[in-house]
């Protein structure tokens, strides 16, 4: 889709989602931003972000699923968080630039 | 991709002072591990929560102990007993009707003989593409013959092959028994070889070949029925004949074994039919009480319609017992206090704790109150992993978060899965068993189904309820649910106080009847957890340490039973939802599972009710309070993770009290299956009403009472602003009244 189809889907702009995500990425949520978040959390499992402990409850490093058993994940070296907020900040903004195929990432 | 490790596991659970109990290990990336044993106090390491707190305890086992990588040998099969009937034979048929479930994975042996090393003997196998196939060796040679026609999964054929030694001749038959996919039609093959003797020292085995004398492999998955060997090479009438369960006398005395499979379900017995009574044992649990290839959709339970349930479903992933040697074996010190405990093995930086309860000396209560451990829940979550799970963040609302024991669970599973699993081929696992490692039943383990903040669930979680009994001061015994179930209501009645865990989901029959008989007579019953007493369960008579579950009708599940496969194996009782057995938990314990969300948690507000003077002791100190628990490590609530309510229709008693209703659930709150009998679009926090935890009290009939929170989060709270909050307090008064020998009774005329 394009940026300006999902946002005419959702109802609502840009920046206004940006900034309830921002403010609030775990727990309640509009019904705009519930729905997009629906899409993001229900992708298929391959490509999927998830987060690696390095430290439980301190350090976190971004990775990507195989969807293979035995093999499973694909760690971003170069993400890391010490804020799982932070990161759930940075997964929702490199899931809107896959969706719609541009920035904010 | 291979990880450095150290794990095992007990041989018990639960250990009465003076008793011995054994720890195997096994160990990547180590040859020696140090070990002690700690009494364990909380395993939440959250730094907001109250602290990952262990105690050594001196037993006399600390020290460095040698550990090497040990094999799990998964995978279900049957052995038959040594015999040169079997072993022997040089002419024979095989026949048995199959419903393979992953043809083309590899190699699958269905029946004979076959050595994989020594090349000899003979086997009726799936080859790597799935074609029914006839192998014999002489040790020298080996010959195949292959229908040439791939299997389709999921259906059922007849497969009959036989060997004629003094011609050669060997024919093999592939019957699909309906005709579904384009070309299933019966294929007959034949081909003439010349082999020496076939003669195999390896066991006559169903489902597996033997590897070398201490392994098996080859192992098949699927479904296997009515399997027979001849002693001569039949003719297509006579294989024919063989298929039934009778065997008509003029065959009898070619007939070497016909394995009935529906006979002594509940064992680990296989008893072969034929005049040479070769019983076979099956090994690894494979699926018992299954549907064969006759089943009608008439009847449901095998004892009904035993000729029906003539099959069993092998996974090559099953596992009962790891079987690893004893690495520290720990004769529990005579004067050790009851309480939750571990075994500490640390190897530079891997480390791993392997948990166990030290209960009271048997037929004794040290304390007023004991700590019903959930070790069911525990088992039955065993190696739940949120990956490969397409659905995991849909359900968390949350990124999945993956710990190393997570990257070991999916690198390992021979380690077996969980009750929420299925197999590699897609069937449920049914059986859960603790003689195998469980990364998840860990102090410390972060779970991505909990809320967030602790992030806990079952084993870990329940250490918050441990940490807050401890906070106290109040002397407790633990048993756990396996204890419960040997010992019913005498190990209750020794009690004044029972006090669950965070997740007290799964009861047997004896264990849910022992509950609320003693409930009836004056026992105290804290239920301080959410999605209690909710699945039926059996523990198997003779084989220690495993469980069963049929996920059965309606209800949150991770796979469904196939249809007429809804009986347990061990005991025969109609599995699934105690709901749908007549005894909902709200008939229980007064709530029952409502909805689960895993993102945040929220507050219970006070109600009219909890004014009533019945409820005064629970709110002591409390009078002003409206809003209870609007904080906690687990999800910053103490209503959340998996929440129940209060329903008349179900069997809340009519004088209950619901003395409080948590509000404001998120989205991620989602209405359990069962309460939907028609789908609605309202199934979430938002927009659904009922999705809410109910906190109740009632009193019962002999001068008990329930109190039960209704939710999971519940013990995350209990240690904010140091154990001084209105939920601790809530706890404590109630747990101080319980303690209280008087009778807990309700005045008529008072309350509703």
């Amino acid at each position: 889709v394009t940026e300006a189809e999902l946002l005419a889907e959702l109802g609502q702009t840009r920046e206004a989602l940006f900034a309830e995500f921002d403010r609030t990425p775990v727990g309640h949520h509009s019904p705009a931003l519930e729905r997009l978040l629906l899409k993001f959390r229900g992708a298929p499992v391959t490509g999927k972000y998830v987060l690696l402990v390095l430290e439980p409850h301190r350090r976190w490093m971004l990775a990507t699923l195989t969807g293979r058993r035995g093999d499973p994940v694909r760690p971003i070296d170069n993400r890391v968080f010490t804020d799982l907020l932070d990161a759930e900040r940075a997964v929702f903004r490199l899931r809107w630039q896959a969706l719609v195929g541009g920035p904010p990432a | 991709v291979t990880l450095d490790y150290i794990t095992g596991y007990a041989d018990q659970i639960s250990v009465a002072p003076g008793e011995t109990i054994r720890f195997m290990v096994s160990a990547r990336g180590a040859t020696a591990v140090a070990a002690d044993v700690v009494r364990t106090r909380c395993g939440d390491r959250n730094p907001a929560g109250p602290g990952f707190s262990e105690t050594p305890v001196v037993t006399g086992i600390e020290g460095r102990y040698p550990v090497e990588e040990r094999h799990c040998p998964a995978g279900s099969y049957l052995r038959a007993p040594d015999s040169p009937r079997l072993q022997g034979l040089e002419s024979f048929t095989l026949q048995v009707v199959v419903w393979p479930t992953l043809p083309g994975r590899a190699e699958q042996a269905l029946l004979g003989t076959w050595s994989a090393t020594a090349r000899r003997g003979f086997v009726l196998l799936l080859d790597a593409q799935g074609v029914a196939t006839l192998r014999l060796g002489d040790g020298q040679q080996v010959v195949d013959l292959s229908s040439g026609c791939p299997l389709q999964p999921r259906h059922w054929y007849l497969l009959a092959a036989s060997y004629d030694a003094a011609s050669g001749q060997l024919t093999l038959r592939q019957e699909p028994l309906a005709r579904a996919a384009d070309g299933d039609v019966p294929l007959d093959v034949k081909r003439d070889v010349r082999l020496g003797p076939l003669a195999s020292t390896a066991p006559f085995l169903l489902a597996a070949w033997q590897v070398t004398p201490e392994r098996v492999g080859g192992h098949y998955d699927g479904k296997l029925e009515r399997p027979r060997v001849a002693d001569r090479a039949l003719s297509c009438q006579e294989i024919e004949l063989l298929r039934g369960d009778n065997v008509p006398p003029a065959l009898a005395q070619h007939l070497v074994a016909a394995w009935a499979f529906q006979d002594e379900i509940a064992t680990t017995a296989v008893p072969d039919r034929s005049a040479n009574a070769l019983h076979a044992e099956a090994i690894n649990l494979p699926a018992r009480g299954m549907t064969d290839s006759t089943w009608r959709g008439t009847d449901r339970h095998w004892r009904d319609a035993p000729a029906q349930y003539a099959a069993i479903h092998f996974h090559h992933d099953d596992i009962y017992n790891a079987g690893w040697p004893a690495t520290v074996t720990l004769p529990v010190p005579a004067d050790l206090p009851s309480g939750l405990y571990a075994l500490r093995l640390v190897a530079g930086d891997l480390e791993d704790r392997i948990p166990f309860a030290v209960r009271p000396p048997r037929g004794k209560a040290t304390a007023p109150i004991a700590f019903l451990a959930s070790s069911a829940t525990w088992m039955a979550y065993g190696n739940l992993n949120p990956l490969p799970f397409d659905i995991a963040e849909l359900l968390s609302g949350r990124l999945i978060q993956l710990t190393p024991a997570n990257l070991l669970i999916d690198a390992h599973p021979e380690w077996g899965g969980s009750l929420y699993d299925v197999h590699a081929d897609g069937s449920g696992v049914c059986y859960s068993s603790r003689l195998r490692p469980m990364l998840n039943m860990r102090p410390g383990y972060i779970s991505s189904f909990g809320c967030q903040g602790s992030g806990l669930r079952e084993f870990n979680a329940d250490t918050h309820v441990v940490d807050w009994l401890d906070s106290t001061g109040q002397p407790y015994d633990v048993v756990t649910d396996e204890d419960l179930h040997a010992e019913g209501l005498d190990l209750l009645q020794r009690y004044r106080v029972v006090v669950t865990g965070t997740h007290p989901e799964y009861f047997s029959t004896a264990m849910l009847e022992a509950v609320r008989a003693w409930r009836d007579e004056g026992g105290r019953l804290m239920v301080l957890g959410g999605n209690g007493f909710y699945w039926r369960i059996a523990y198997h008579a003779s084989l220690p340490g495993v469980m069963e579950v049929r996920r059965s009708g309606p209800a949150i599940r991770t796979w469904e039973c196939q249809p007429g496969e809804d009986v347990q194996s061990f005991d025969g009782e109609i599995g699934g939802l105690w709901r749908h057995l007549g005894k909902a938990p709200q008939s229980s314990v007064g709530a029952g599972f409502v909805a689960e969300g895993f993102d945040v948690s929220s507050y219970y507000r006070r109600s009219p009710a909890s004014r009533d003077p019945r409820a005064a002791f629970i709110f002591d100190g409390l009078e002003d309070v409206e809003i209870i628990g609007d904080f906690g490590c687990q999800g910053g609530g103490a209503a959340g993770v998996e929440i129940d309510r209060a329903d008349l229709r179900l069997g809340t008693p009519a004088h209950a009290l619901i003395l409080g209703t948590s509000e404001g659930h998120t989205e991620s709150y989602r209405l359990v299956n069962e309460e939907i009998s028609i789908a609605i679009p309202n199934v979430t926090g938002g927009s659904n009403p009922r999705i809410a935890a109910d906190l109740v009290f009632f009193e019962s009939p002999g001068g008990g009472a329930v109190f039960n929170t209704g939710s999971i989060a519940w013990a995350g709270s209990l240690s904010h602003a140091n154990y001084a909050n209105n939920v601790a307090r809530i706890t404590s008064n109630v747990l101080r009244r319980f303690l209280d020998p008087s009778p807990i009774v309700r005045h008529r005329g008072s309350g509703k």
